[in-house]
């Protein structure tokens, strides 16, 4: 198009100068609005470019790593806002680098930052470094290859600062300008690059804790699994346990049962055989002897011959005679099948006695716990007859023995020693529970107290079966640890010291290890 | 077809392996050995680097030719931040190139343009170039008219092309030119076409005359120093309504669109390059003698985004009845990101890819100054233009 000159052509206007002047006012006023609109344009470009970065920074997955967003702001500086370098370095107080991020890389080996810079940086928190002002920073600008740049330095932690850096090498610094607005912009970015690294380690942090939580929980909910299981086996051997405990109990009452019957038995088989004795003994022969001589001096004439009651009173002897023999006859042969049967049953006993396998409740235990136990389990009654209790335990090793069958041996010797200290009331009633070793293999736990003691007639059948001296006892306790103690492999034993005191001390001795057949007492 | 072409866009930052990578992608995609790239990066890029990783997968003999730029034009691209780059290779039987370069082209200009000339024609073994391509320092000072005159008295042919430019708003520094793996500056590279194909090429610029004239009263090669008798700053100033010692911002170098009458009767529009306050008078990078009288032009928006338009519907018509295969764009840098902004800096190249030719490959930049031909076919200097040139089959 050929433009006109306006000042030949407006030759209508009042004056051409005048329209030529008003033109070129209103071509300053289009060159002023172009400019305006250039500055205006760039500013808001540039301010989108920002706005954009900021909208874009945070991640877009839930969890993002913190390298991972600090090189995605890397890339948005670098890639969208149109700077040359970006540099993200972090930083100890005491200006080690922790680690490096460099847009485009690689990064500089750059391991410590000077004290005055750490410093400077961490004081101003944000500012500028161009035409190599400030001063202090165009070594470190050297170091990590920047002409000019932004840059900020937040705390990300406690002892660490994050600095981000922005801009370009001294090659391309040239080629741009550090704006006033750029300067604001970059910092909010960096803010909000540190709040989301803040948030992010918090977020990994606590994602952390219920990651581990959730292990825990998992471990616990094994653990509670195991626990039932355990549980469960524990019921199960509980179960067992009472069942093979009923079974001992039962097999211990069997025994026991079965001892006191076969006890029982030899008296009724002694009986049985002084009954026959006796029948074979009885005289009935002198009956029969007599009635034969009245028989013959009766026989003729006789005044008892004539006699009818004579006759008759004769007659009924040699009767009774005959009938007597017969069931005496009868009788023997009674008493021997009796004697058969009885034979019999003893036979059924002692093969039930065979039978009857206590079952083998041998356990570690220490013996000072197991004398503590059986004082535990007597001290309330000691106590309410003030009895004082003295415990003599030596340190022994562990024994491999019926844990229950000791303690019950134990708390029956406690409890005859309790009653023989009542009966005997002393002024002051005591206890002793000892314990020591006899040699290597064995040991004693011994009870001895100041009681009524043991009569010299009656040390013989103390432990027999049925024998007591209290008035209503039944004879079994003794008799029956005595047994226990046998089955043990040990001894129950009555000590005979002469003390010149009064009272009694039962001695048990026991092997440590468990008794493979019984009477293994020294 | 015997003229292949592969262009690829890339914003990879390290550009060593940016440089490897978008050779790699040219070489499988061109089908042959490249006779030439074009390389045109954005100022973040270390040049060197990306040259050598273009080398190290093409070879050490690839001829390269490019320069840095505000900004790169690829397929459905326009990029003018950051770490950007847009290569082109040609290749194939029907074509022949020759690349040449000349350093400090600010001085002996003329003679280095004729020395320039005659090197790509002995390369070219005789042949008569089709089109020829350049890519200058306008930082150097020259007066690029003189140096696309004495080019075409040698090549006789089209010449287009552009001056290399760097971010617009920052006090000018300086611009790179490359040449094989070289990167120089204060040079010109310039490469030279002949084969069996066409070069139809095309320009617009979407500035409107204001209608105030003006008479260059006083100029010293590429400065204008007088306007009207007036120190020509004090004029700038009083035209851009700036304060008489306010800052001179380098953005505002482009505030002043002065157009030139061509011999055609259009005007060659010109923008002030540098501004001189010692001398009072602002730097062209085509001089306008003394006694020129010069029209006061603007841009608005839609006579830009209009002329981009014409533009493509223009160049449609001139590839009727034929196959393009590869496009070069040399838009001004001062049209795009400062004036039309990114997106409708986008928007107008999407469009005009669409118009002219869709898929094909396209290359470009973003210029400091623009070549491309007047109506006689000589080569003319422009700023706020767009020069587009098609090679066709």
């Amino acid at each position: 198009m050929t433009a006109p000159n306006l000042r030949q052509v407006l030759t209508h206007a009042p004056s051409a100068d005048e329209a030529y002047e008003m033109l070129r006012e209103k071509a300053k006023l289009l060159l002023l609005r172009e400019r305006e609109l250039f500055d205006l344009r760039h500013a808001r470009d540039r301010t989108e470019g920002w706005l954009k970065a900021f909208i874009d920074l945070p991640p877009q997955l839930d969890r993002i790593d913190q390298r991972a967003l600090i090189e995605r702001w890397g890339a948005i500086v670098v890639g969208h806002l149109g700077f040359g370098l970006a540099a993200a370095i972090e930083l100890s107080l005491d200006g080690e680098v922790r680690s490096l991020m460099f847009d485009p890389g690689p990064a500089p080996d750059v391991r410590r930052v000077p004290p005055n810079v750490t410093s400077l940086l961490t004081k101003q928190q944000t500012g500028t470094f161009e035409k190599g002002e400030p001063a202090e920073l165009a070594p470190f600008a050297t170091t990590i290859g920047f002409g000019q740049f932004l840059w900020a330095c937040l705390p990300i932690g406690e002892d660490v600062r994050l600095l981000v850096v922005a801009g370009d090498d001294p090659d391309t610094a040239r080629y741009s300008e550090i704006r006033t607005y750029d300067r604001g912009h970059f910092a909010v970015l960096s803010s909000h690059l540190v709040a989301h690294l803040t948030s992010e380690a918090l977020r990994s942090e606590i994602e952390d804790e219920r990651l581990e939580l959730k292990a825990t929980n998992q471990e616990l909910d094994a653990s509670l699994s195991r626990l039932r299981e355990t549980q469960d086996k524990l019921v199960q051997s509980t179960k067992l346990l009472v069942a093979a405990s009923r079974r001992a109990g039962m097999s211990d009452i069997a025994t026991g049962a079965l001892h006191n019957v076969g006890n029982v038995l030899n008296s009724i088989n002694v009986s049985a055989d002084l009954a026959t004795e006796r029948l074979r003994k009885l005289r009935l022969g002198g009956i029969t002897k007599t009635t034969a001589l009245l028989r013959e001096v009766t026989d003729g004439d006789s005044t008892f011959a004539k006699d009818t009651k004579g006759a008759k009173a004769l007659a009924y002897l040699e009767h009774l005679a005959t009938h007597l023999e017969s069931e005496r006859e009868a009788l023997a042969d009674e008493m021997s099948r009796l004697r058969e049967h009885l034979t019999h049953v003893k036979s059924v006993i002692s093969k039930q006695q065979a039978y009857a396998i206590g079952v083998d409740m041998s356990e570690l235990c220490g013996v000072d716990r197991l004398v503590d136990d059986a004082i535990v389990l007597t001290r309330e009654s000691l106590n309410r007859h003030d009895i004082r209790l003295i415990r003599e335990i030596d340190s022994l090793p562990e024994a491999c023995l019926d844990r229950h069958k000791v303690l019950q041996i134990l708390i029956n010797l406690l409890s005859n020693a309790k009653q023989a200290v009542c009966a005997m009331n002393p002024p002051e009633k005591w206890i002793v529970v000892r314990a020591r070793a006899v040699d290597e293999a064995h040991f004693y736990l011994e009870v001895r107290d100041n009681g009524t003691g043991v009569r010299a007639e009656d040390r013989d059948r103390l432990f027999t079966h049925g024998f007591t001296t209290k008035a209503g006892g039944h004879g079994f306790g003794l008799h029956m640890s005595a047994l226990t103690a046998r089955e043990l492999g040990g001894l129950l034993e009555l000590i005979d010291e002469a003390t010149g005191e009064r009272g009694a001390i039962f001695r048990l001795t026991l092997p440590f290890a468990a008794a493979t057949r019984q009477g293994e007492a020294p | 077809m015997g003229l292949h072409v592969s262009s690829t866009f890339t914003e990879q930052r390290s550009s060593l392996e940016a440089g490897k990578a978008t050779a790699a992608h040219l070489k499988n995609e061109l089908g042959c050995p490249p006779k030439i790239v074009f390389v045109y990066l954005t100022v973040k890029h270390n040049a060197r680097a990306f040259l050598s990783g273009i080398r190290e997968v093409l070879g050490e003999d690839v001829r390269i030719a490019g320069c840095c730029t505000q900004g790169v034009m690829a397929n459905g691209v326009l990029r003018e931040e950051g770490y950007a780059a847009s290569l082109m290779a040609l290749g194939g039987e029907s074509l022949h190139a020759a690349t040449a370069r000349a350093l400090e082209i600010q001085t002996d200009t003329a003679r280095k343009g004729t020395e320039l000339g005659r090197e790509l024609l002995d390369s070219l073994g005789g042949r008569t170039p089709k089109v020829a391509i350049v890519q200058y320092d306008p930082l150097s000072g020259v007066d690029a008219a003189v140096l696309l005159r004495a080019l075409y008295e040698v090549l006789q042919c089209p010449i287009m092309g552009g001056a290399a430019s760097h971010p617009f708003g920052v006090p000018v520094s300086t611009t790179q030119q490359y040449f094989g793996g070289e990167v120089t500056e204060k040079s010109a590279v310039v490469s030279a076409f002949a084969g069996d194909f066409t070069a139809e090429f095309e320009t617009c610029t979407g500035c409107s005359p204001v209608g105030v004239e003006m008479v260059v009263t006083k100029a010293r090669d590429n400065m204008v120093l007088e306007l009207d008798g007036r120190r020509a700053l004090d004029v700038w100033r009083e035209l851009t309504s700036s304060a008489p010692d306010a800052a001179l911002r380098p953005e505002d170098t482009a505030a002043l669109a002065i157009g030139v009458k061509s011999p055609g009767g259009s005007h060659m529009i010109r923008a002030a390059f540098l501004l001189d306050r010692e001398a009072g008078g602002f730097v062209l990078q085509a001089a306008i003698p003394t006694g020129e009288r010069v029209m006061l032009f603007h841009r608005t928006v839609e006579d830009v985004l209009d002329g981009a338009h014409r533009l493509g519907a223009t160049m449609r018509e001139k590839l009727h009845g034929k196959t393009p295969r590869a496009a070069l764009g040399f838009e001004c840098a001062a049209r795009t990101l400062p004036f039309l902004g990114a997106d409708r800096s986008l928007q107008e190249n999407v469009e005009l890819q669409r118009d002219v030719a869709a898929k094909i490959p396209w290359v470009g930049f973003t210029a400091w100054g623009e070549v491309c031909p007047s109506a006689d076919g000589s080569p003319a200097f422009h700023n706020y233009t767009y020069p587009l040139l098609v090679l066709a089959e």
